[in-house]
């Protein structure tokens, strides 16, 4: 099965969060979750002057996922197309997989009292559409998604 | 439409010429003749679109005013500081609880009918509480029977009426270039001017100069000796506007508390770290907002947020002074642009320091 990419082009985002809103509204996770996160990095000194730094922070959906071989439930599991998901229904909310990841990618929602974290959209992907973060929203257009041949491609005309 | 003994009485006419042929009122002349009551008392007032408490220079001032007036009206979405302060508030209608027409300052030829989609409870649009007032109070003649007259009224140079208007996706007016080479420009000599001859009527000098700001390091040394740093205010951030949007959750979690942008020079010589509550003061008053260190700003500026208030705070006053830049700022009529009346807010002195030194605590 062919895997997804996503990459994300922090060179060419200016920080708006836009991905922050529609992940929002996608998923309505309450006050204080957040899924993909837009933090800003100090402002550096470059040669022709200043240049703002931002951080766009999301689950990797890593090869080999700490947090799904930390979770005693079994609520993680990565699909073959690579997507990592978290069974909401089978968390029991102990939180060892928060622990566990090394890009503190997820995020405990105390309301509901489980972990959550991006699941990159497989309900929309299995539908035949893209990430809501991906889905055109990004003003700075710097969040692609699918095939990763394709998006470097995309990229590497990109000036 | 007023008299010359009715237009006389402008609060300001005669002190900001230039706004006096404008809509536009100074705010402190409003606030002296409610306080003060002169030149004459006002007794009533009716915002719209408005939250001076937190978007009014000398905010201190505005409250006074506002709790002495003898009546008070408030047409708003929200319950902010200012409709707290209220007698009535009454519940505006939004964009999409309104027929209106779209023209976006035409600058693009384009008119669009914005179409009424929804109505919530009672609420009014601004308009129809002003056409509605304006036959309460004996000057129906000149406004319409209903609102939709009004736009009846806009429409007519194009021959339509609202009605046939609603029905079209939109109209576009013929566009057309450099129309001064041929009708000069909108002023009595036609020309730009540059040397303006309206400014010199009214009194003024008509060609711009530079003045030290009222408080700067050269026009105010000894205050600047007490407060070495020059304040600028209103920072803006995307998805608020003015006091807007503070009730959403989203947008808070997005940015939660205000913030003032120091220099990290700056921050290091008064003991600030990043995000710590630091304490803005001016002659006029102290607040609290929080620091970012950010290189990009000149060492000697400290630009601080402005029209932040706390809607979770459910006591009337939401936290309205706690970090209102607007306790800093200077309203004085010296300090006030002479021909329009604006205020300085991008050019005052103050102090910042930690916050956790002002209480003692570590």
């Amino acid at each position: 099965m062919k895997k997804y990419a996503l990459v994300i082009d922090h060179a060419a985002c200016w920080g708006c969060k836009t991905c922050e809103v529609a992940c929002k509204q996608e998923f309505h996770v309450p006050n204080g979750v957040r899924l993909i996160s837009v933090a800003e990095d100090r402002l550096q000194l470059k040669d022709n002057g200043l240049d703002f730094v931002f951080y766009v922070n999301v689950c990797r959906h890593c090869d080999d996922p700490a947090c799904a071989a930390a979770c005693p439930d079994e609520a993680i599991a990565q699909r073959q197309d690579g997507i990592v998901v978290m069974d909401y229904d089978r968390c029991t909310g102990c939180q060892a997989c928060l622990e566990a990841c090394p890009y503190h990618a997820i995020d405990f929602d105390a309301d509901r009292g489980i972990a959550q974290k991006c699941n990159l959209c497989h309900q929309r992907v299995d539908r035949g559409l893209i990430p809501a973060c991906a889905d055109n929203v990004c003003l700075a257009h710097c969040i692609y998604f699918g095939d990763s041949a394709e998006i470097e491609q995309k990229m590497a005309k990109r000036v | 439409m007023l008299s010359p003994e009715q237009a006389q009485k402008r609060l300001g006419g005669q002190r900001f010429r230039l706004a006096s042929n404008f809509a536009i009122i100074n705010p402190k002349c409003v606030w002296d003749a409610i306080v003060e009551e002169r030149p004459y008392p006002v007794k009533m007032l009716f915002f719209i679109s408005s939250n001076p408490l937190m978007t009014r220079a000398n905010a201190r001032e505005v409250y006074r005013a506002l709790e002495k007036v003898e009546f008070m009206a408030v047409a708003d979405f929200f319950l902010t500081p200012t409709a707290e302060l209220a007698d009535i508030v009454l519940p505006a209608a939004t964009w999409l609880e309104m027929d209106y027409i779209g023209d976006f300052w035409k600058r693009h030829g384009y008119l669009l009918p914005r179409r009424k989609v929804i109505q919530v409870g009672e609420c009014r649009s601004d308009h129809e509480m002003l056409n509605a007032l304006a036959h309460r109070v004996g000057q129906g003649e000149y406004w319409w029977d209903t609102f939709e007259g009004g736009l009846d009224y806009i429409l007519e140079p194009m021959g339509i009426t609202w009605r046939e208007f609603e029905k079209k996706d939109y109209i576009r007016g013929e566009v057309k270039y450099r129309k001064y080479e041929q009708k000069g420009f909108s002023t009595p000599t036609g020309k730009l001017e540059i040397y303006s001859t309206l400014l010199e009527k009214w009194g003024y000098d008509p060609l711009p100069q530079f003045r030290e700001p009222p408080e700067s390091p050269y026009r105010t040394p000894d205050l600047f000796r007490a407060y070495p740093y020059i304040l600028i205010t209103g920072r803006r951030l995307p998805g608020f506007f003015h006091s807007e949007n503070r009730q959403l959750p989203w947008m808070r979690e997005l940015h939660r508390d205000p913030v003032v942008e120091i220099h990290p020079e700056t921050a290091q010589k008064e003991g600030i770290v990043e995000g710590d509550w630091v304490t803005i003061e001016s002659p006029r008053g102290r607040i609290r907002q929080r620091a970012k260190l950010f290189a990009g700003i000149d060492p000697r500026v400290v630009g601080a947020e402005h029209a932040w208030w706390f809607p979770e705070k459910k006591d009337p006053g939401h936290g309205w002074d706690e970090s209102n830049i607007n306790i800093l700022t200077d309203n004085s009529y010296e300090a006030c642009d002479p021909a329009m009346g604006a205020t300085h807010v991008r050019t005052l002195l103050c102090r910042i320091y930690p916050e956790r030194k002002q209480g003692g605590l570590a």
